[in-house]
């Protein structure tokens, strides 16, 4: 079945619809969710609210962007709005560590664990480092590959903004890499201008 | 050129697949220094744009069919067909789980000032240890701006009772309805915590009447921190 035929399908609250047109997304979302906590049991928990929160307004998606834009920019709120609310949650914290307790790299098995390789920890730690806003550029633009105009409908900004974000986000990016011993060696190999 | 233009150029326009515009070529064969950075640029650039994907774990595939189909049956008002323990068990422990789980619920109240809804909780839990059919649920409240006046209490779910997919149903829409949060694992004890907000004493007594009504014996006994 083509892919607006099922939207609108979706539209009319049909949940088979809904879960045959998603399945070729989940990868996607997933891994964005992914990309912006670093660790399986967020992607999984923040992903899956994310499928409710696409459920309850495909109503609203209304063709002005590509459906997968449309996606982008509802799972990006949702990742956004988490870590608000994670923010401000951190005063308490320092009373949980106090109590012996970290945040929990959550990886659930050894396996998982050994799926990201040294670099992707490496570069997933960095982007860990940067504000929101900076790490969802990057996500977006670098890692995702959208056009400029996709991410601009994405964070609901102008042309303008984003690639004034994206600059300053790539600056600190690089400055958090340059501070990683570990770059030179990965770096090695590569330089082949 | 000068370097401030090319430093600018290429933090802005350019990109390693994007062929340089000549005059920057020029400028950067005779400037060791926006060589230099350029090749930075690019490593940067490079490393971001190979990040390998993951692969979705089963739980996540499961879990947002499961509440997808929820969802709808809501709207539908068909009663639900299916619950699981998802989105807030771990796929390795999930067996073990549907016989005994630990949760723990903390929160703190704040006294005059703050609002009521700043009230923090956690949810803890454990891996099984048994395969009894109890469930332990914690819930204490702690007050973080005067711990002076620190009360905790823990709500101890006993036995499941003869409804326990009625009673994990409670459990994960408690969970979901005050917003499950932030992740801690304290390895010694080998536990895990998630903290919450909005989630007041009465919303914890709320969760007990609703678990005795299910059937399930449920203590409930103060702590002392
Ligand atoms: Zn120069």
């Amino acid at each position: 079945m083509e892919e607006q035929t099922l939207i609108r399908l979706c539209q009319a609250g049909d949940p088979n619809a809904f879960e045959t047109l998603l399945a070729n997304y989940e990868k996607i979302i997933y891994n964005l969710a992914f990309k912006y906590f670093g660790n399986h049991h967020d992607a999984s928990d923040v992903g899956q609210e994310a499928m409710v929160r696409i459920y309850q307004k495909i109503k609203d998606f209304n063709g002005n962007s590509s459906f997968k834009t449309w996606l982008y920019r509802v799972v990006v709120n949702l990742c956004m709005d988490e870590l608000r609310r994670r923010k401000n949650q951190s005063h308490s914290l320092d009373e949980l560590k106090e109590q012996g307790f970290e945040p929990a790299t959550a990886y659930d098995s050894p396996e998982e664990a050994a799926e990201l390789s040294e670099k992707s920890a490496m570069i997933q730690e960095i982007l860990q480092m940067l504000p929101d806003e900076q790490r969802t550029i990057l996500i977006l633009k670098d890692i995702e590959g959208l056009e400029y105009t996709e991410i601009a409908y994405v964070l609901g900004c102008n042309m303008g903004t984003v690639k004034s974000r994206l600059s300053r986000a790539r600056e600190a990016f690089r400055k958090k890499l340059a501070t990683q011993p570990r770059f030179n060696i990965l770096a090695e190999g590569r330089v082949q201008v | 050129m000068k370097c401030s233009t090319v430093y600018k150029y290429l933090t802005t326009e350019w990109e390693p697949s994007v062929a340089l515009d000549e005059e920057v070529q020029n400028h950067l064969a005779g400037c060791s220094l926006c060589r230099a950075e350029q090749t930075q640029i690019e490593g940067a650039f490079t490393l971001l744009s190979s990040m390998p994907q993951v692969e979705p774990t089963a739980e996540f595939r499961a879990g947002w069919r499961n509440r997808v189909r929820e969802e709808a049956a809501k709207a539908t008002v068909v009663p639900e067909k299916r619950l699981k323990w998802n989105s807030w068990l771990k796929p390795a422990y999930s067996l073990a789980f549907l016989f005994i789980a630990v949760v723990a619920v903390i929160g703190y109240q704040n006294s005059v000032h703050a609002p009521k809804n700043e009230a923090l909780h956690m949810a803890e839990k454990g891996p099984a240890v048994s395969q009894e059919q109890t469930m332990v649920l914690r819930s204490a409240a702690v007050d973080v701006t005067d711990t002076a006046d620190t009360a905790l209490y823990e709500l101890k779910l006993v036995e499941v009772g003869p409804r326990s997919r009625d009673v994990q149903r409670i459990i994960r829409n408690f969970r979901s309805s005050h917003e499950e949060g932030i992740v801690f694992s304290h390895k010694a004890k080998n536990e895990e915590w998630t903290l919450f907000r909005d989630l007041s004493f009465e919303d914890a007594e709320r969760l007990r009447k609703e678990l005795e009504g299910l059937g399930a014996r449920v203590e409930v006994k103060p702590l002392t921190r």
